[in-house]
């Protein structure tokens, strides 16, 4: 099996700081891997290189054997980190939208999804509350049928209960042979579904390893790692 | 997909200017509607009243907002390539699967129709004001206009470059607007270069680029006068002798430096946006 994202001798730096320093790894299809690490420790930094938002400054990220551009944006699925719609579009029109743009879209999906939600398709963005564009956001996401998801702090700022319903929408919904990168660093809410975990600290890759094999190794859980590796 | 970049932004964009639009064609109307109320007051009336103080204030208001329109148009599409582009709402732009190329030209296509479309609605309430207020003059200009391109005028009297040359200064005034939208948005994207002033940075872009432009302009016209005072008995001979060829030759280099300018910050501002996005 091809992997699906590899990532070779990569660097970034913003003029003396260095936020990803010579990191390698390689994502296979079919795993979900959550991409661990404190504040400033360059998960949201990889993941823009990852959706070719910036340029790395040094080494290469290849998705689907080929260099971020427009055919690896059309098999990545990506949530960023902060509210990206514009606040005058229904919902109706950002489906629209999508539906446009990405071929992978299913527009039935989208629109059972908000249903489940009790949210109106033909509601303004800008009157639906944080937290509803949150899981709108993620909605639109998930109802791609694409390669690779990337979600940037998906359950960060939300209620515990939010978290359930993104956490249960992200397992039902994404495409078995697809993988998953999730960014958090409230690993104890996600810990269960995860099948690798990137830990990252100060732009170095601290730890890379399946679940499983972490659990047996340190004979505790993942999130009990994470505060090992970066007790402060 | 270029059509698609256009068709969203175009919706996008409406947002804001179609309540710009619908404010001045209100304006348009309530200083109609009051020149026409203060036609039926006789004079003596009026002396006293205040209808007249308002319909001036209305006509001032009016003449302000017209050139607001035109003003602002640039600066509202400026705003919405700025917040698709360089604001939050650029982590959807560009994580679409379409060219950066193609995602800039159909920005900039989309902010060039809307100036056109403020020339034009500007163009249209001016002739609808004209038609309430001054009916009887709007008329007969109308009709002047109509008997001049029906009877009087006589395209076989032009010699052909002359024609064409007024196509071409028609082409050239069209790809201005393109090549304006063109610059404000290639400014955006050089403000994109800057990593904690992007606006300010913008904005000093666009200053140095016009007070660049003026002192190339001027540099420019004192080295032609210089040149020309040699050459002018020519030159003026040659304007006399062949005035169609002349004016061609204005046109077609207006026309030429405006598409330069046009390919050349669409060309900037596409390399920017790719090898220096900076979404903060």
């Amino acid at each position: 099996m091809e992997q699906l994202l590899v990532v070779n001798h990569l660097t970034k730096s913003f003029g003396r700081n260095i936020a990803l320093n010579d990191i390698s790894f390689q994502v296979m299809p079919g795993r979900i891997v959550g991409l661990l690490g404190p504040n400033g420790s360059g998960k949201t930094t990889l993941i823009k290189i990852i959706n070719s938002l910036i340029s790395p400054t040094s080494g290469q990220v290849l998705i689907n054997g080929e260099a971020p551009g427009v055919n690896s944006k059309k098999i990545i699925s990506y949530l960023p980190d902060k509210p990206y719609f514009n606040d005058w579009m229904k919902v109706t029109e950002l489906i629209d939208l999508y539906e446009d743009f990405y071929e992978d879209f299913d527009r039935n999906t989208a629109l059972n999804l908000l249903g489940n939600l009790h949210i109106n398709p033909s509601d303004k963005i800008k009157k639906l509350s944080k937290g509803t564009i949150e899981k709108v956001q993620l909605i639109m996401v998930m109802s791609r049928k694409a390669k690779l998801y990337i979600l940037d702090e998906p359950i960060a700022g939300v209620d515990p209960a939010a978290r359930d319903y993104i956490l249960s929408t992200i397992i039902s919904n994404y495409n078995r042979d697809a993988s998953i990168i999730i960014s958090t660093h409230l690993i104890a809410d996600i810990e269960n579904v995860l099948d690798d975990a990137l830990f990252l600290r100060e732009g170095n890759i601290a730890m890379y390893n399946s679940v499983e094999n972490i659990r047996s190794t340190y004979n505790q859980s993942v999130d009990a790692t994470f505060r090992e590796v970066f007790r402060c | 997909m270029l059509g698609k970049v256009i068709k969203h932004d175009f919706k996008a964009m409406s947002k804001l200017f179609i309540p710009t639009y619908l404010v001045f064609g209100a304006l348009v109307i309530l200083d109609a509607l009051m020149n026409l109320v203060n036609s039926q007051i006789p004079n003596h009336v009026k002396a006293y009243g205040i209808i007249p103080v308002f319909t001036t204030l209305t006509d001032v208001l009016m003449f302000i907002g017209m050139i607001l329109i035109i003003a602002i148009s640039p600066i509202l599409s400026t705003v919405c390539f700025y917040r698709s582009v360089a604001g939050n709402e650029g982590y959807l732009t560009h994580t679409l699967p379409v060219k950066r190329s193609i995602i800039v030209t159909g920005k900039m296509i989309t902010g060039f129709l809307y100036s056109c479309i403020s020339l034009v609605f500007v163009f249209i309430s001016s002739l609808i004001y004209l038609f309430i207020c001054h009916h009887d003059t709007s008329m007969e200009i109308i009709s002047s206009i109509k008997n001049f391109f029906l009877h009087e005028l006589k395209l076989e009297d032009f010699p052909v470059s002359v024609i064409v040359g007024f196509i071409i200064i028609i082409l050239a005034l069209i790809v201005q607007q393109y090549a304006n939208v063109a610059t404000y948005y290639c400014c955006v994207a050089i403000g994109q270069t800057n990593n904690t002033h992007k606006i300010i940075m913008s904005i000093v872009t666009y200053i140095a680029y016009t007070t660049i432009l003026q002192i190339l302009s001027s540099v420019f016209s004192f080295v032609m006068t210089a040149v020309l005072s040699n050459t002018s008995d020519s030159l003026n001979e040659f304007m006399v002798r062949n005035p169609e060829g002349f004016f061609l030759g204005v046109s077609i280099f207006a026309l030429c430096l405006n598409l330069l300018i046009s390919v050349l910050f669409t060309f900037i501002c596409t390399k920017i946006l790719d090898k220096k996005l900076n979404l903060t």
